[in-house]
């Protein structure tokens, strides 16, 4: 390990460390009882104790992340396609969209359930709306900002419409879709938890982790809710994580944004 | 896709240039204007020989560039003609542009950006790059013909851009101000490895500039436009042999042509 990785790693576990013992400290010096604050270990402990349930949730949430997530990132996708072809259709449709994207899913959340019925369904048309709006915007922003000299080039070697949205007009959006897609990633799980404390079923391993949450906190197993907050995060953390690298994959050869790293 | 078929083999076209020189473009009574806004262009008349390299210069606003955009095909005319001559069927011969600013797709890598238009007719993948390494070789950038544009000095992007436009084995090479944004020294180098690919390939050229010296350097002919409407003031020729090299710019004569010019775009002022 060379001393620039060690420069990288070391502020966070210092930071993390002097965390930790602040948590320690502060429960020991004003005696916060268990069911307000506990301490590092306890949550560990309890999150052992019902790992089972935990990981069931967290893997219940999981499938309705990527469902919601790739059924938004499809659906995004065509429609900013099918935007940037038409401006009739983008003209028609867009008021729609910022309709669709200023109404609340709280407000919306009792209707979908309504429509879809409690559980899986439900949860995932939740986190497709809240993942939806941010793909459309970047990504038909980014078909529709073509840069005008670069068509001429196609123009001039008598490209076709089909070679001039592939070979053109996608690429030059792909960092826009990327980013996009990055503001979508940090906002799924966000969705499928919420969709769950609203839509999620109790019955085994059905329980996502925002129906878990719910639980823990009605039986008042803080302990094991701190842990579930954890666990939460951790599904947050891998999300955006991944779509992070992809971003990275994608444009880090020849985009501007990664140009002080070569 | 595509109508054009890939272009088999590759043979330059300079022995029958230089053999007779038949009008290869011809130019008649072109107006352009757009919509209802001022005349961009006013009667142009301008016969392209087979193995001319025509320097249009004036100030802003007098329709070079859009002379340009016709002849690629970028714009519609909105009266007159421009008739391809030598070309087969009387179609757009084929072209190469090199654009302001280079344009790269800054996606794809310098070998990619060469082979771009030939992708685009429809080349086999694995030609395409034969034919576009050859290329990237001769413009002096085989070191770096894997790197993306945003590593490349200004200099390298436009040889890049002029390499894209060669892999087509133009007829006709329009060139909008390429070397515009580039400084003086890499602008001379550049213009000199201009005229070696063009004793090579032969093609004829249209190329638009505001350096007084490059369009004197480069051009068999200047061709002096004033604004408003954009029409051609003068016609300036050139007639220092092929090829011209870094000593043809010390010549007495070449400066004398430098003066002409400059002094045809001073009346334009005055007349303004």
């Amino acid at each position: 390990m060379n001393t620039a990785r060690i420069r990288q790693i070391l502020p966070p576990i210092i930071v993390g460390f002097i965390l930790i013992s602040l948590w320690y400290l502060a429960i020991f010096l004003f005696d916060i009882p268990i069911f307000q604050l506990p301490t590092p270990h306890e949550i560990i402990e309890a999150g052992m104790h019902e790992k089972g349930t935990l990981i069931s949730g967290a893997l219940q949430t999981t499938l309705a992340c990527l469902i919601g997530f790739f059924t938004s990132l499809i659906g995004g996708v065509l429609l900013s396609i099918l935007l940037a072809y038409s401006s009739w259709a983008y003209k028609g449709f867009y008021p729609y969209i910022l309709l669709l994207k200023m109404m609340p899913v709280i407000v919306l959340a009792p209707i979908i359930i309504l429509w879809f019925g409690q559980g899986l369904a439900s949860i995932t048309v939740i986190t497709f709306l809240i993942c939806f709006f941010p793909i459309v915007a970047n990504t038909t922003m980014g078909l529709c900002s073509t840069d005008k000299n670069l068509v001429d080039v196609f123009r001039a070697y008598n490209a076709s419409a089909k070679d001039e949205m592939l070979k053109l007009r996608i690429p030059y959006a792909m960092p826009y879709f990327l980013t996009g897609l990055k503001v979508a990633a940090a906002l799924t799980p966000i969705g499928a938890l919420y969709g769950d404390t609203v839509a999620g079923m109790g019955a085994g391993s059905e329980a996502g982790l925002g129906f878990v949450v719910v639980v823990f906190s009605s039986q008042l197993k803080i302990p094991a809710l701190y842990a579930a907050a954890f666990t939460a995060c951790a599904i947050g953390f891998i999300f955006v994580g991944l779509v992070n690298f992809l971003h990275w994959w994608m444009l880090h050869k020849w985009h501007d944004s990664y140009a002080q790293n070569t | 896709m595509s109508n054009l078929k890939a272009v088999s083999g590759y043979a330059p076209t300079e022995s029958e240039a230089s053999s007779s020189t038949p009008t290869a473009i011809s130019i008649k009574n072109l107006y352009k204007r757009y919509g209802n806004g001022p005349v961009i262009l006013n009667d142009i008349n301008l016969d392209i020989k087979k193995d001319d390299f025509i320097a249009l210069i004036g100030p802003s606003g007098c329709g070079k560039s859009t002379v340009l955009k016709l002849l690629a095909g970028l714009t519609d005319k909105t009266s007159g003609d421009i008739q391809f001559l030598t070309s087969h069927n009387k179609q757009q011969p084929k072209m190469g542009v090199v654009f302001q600013d280079a344009n790269l797709m800054p996606w794809l890598t310098v070998m990619d950006n060469v082979a771009l238009p030939l992708g685009l007719k429809g080349m086999d993948k694995s030609e395409a790059n034969k034919k576009a390494e050859a290329l990237i070789e001769m413009v002096g950038l085989g070191h770096v013909k894997n790197h993306y544009p945003r590593q490349l000095s200004g200099g390298m992007k436009m040889r890049v851009s002029i390499a894209r436009a060669l892999s087509v084995e133009p007829e006709l090479l329009l060139l909008d101000e390429p070397f515009g944004a580039l400084d003086e020294m890499t602008r001379d180098d550049l213009n000199e490895e201009l005229l070696k690919l063009r004793q090579t390939h032969g093609w004829s050229g249209v190329f638009v500039t505001h350096s007084v010296t490059e369009s004197v350097f480069l051009s068999s002919r200047v061709l002096v436009m004033s604004a408003n409407p954009g029409q051609v003031y003068r016609e300036i020729k050139i007639d220092f042999p092929f090829p011209r090299t870094a000593e043809t710019r010390q010549l007495k004569a070449f400066q004398e042509k430098v003066v002409e010019v400059t002094q045809a775009l001073h009346e334009l002022r005055s007349l303004a």
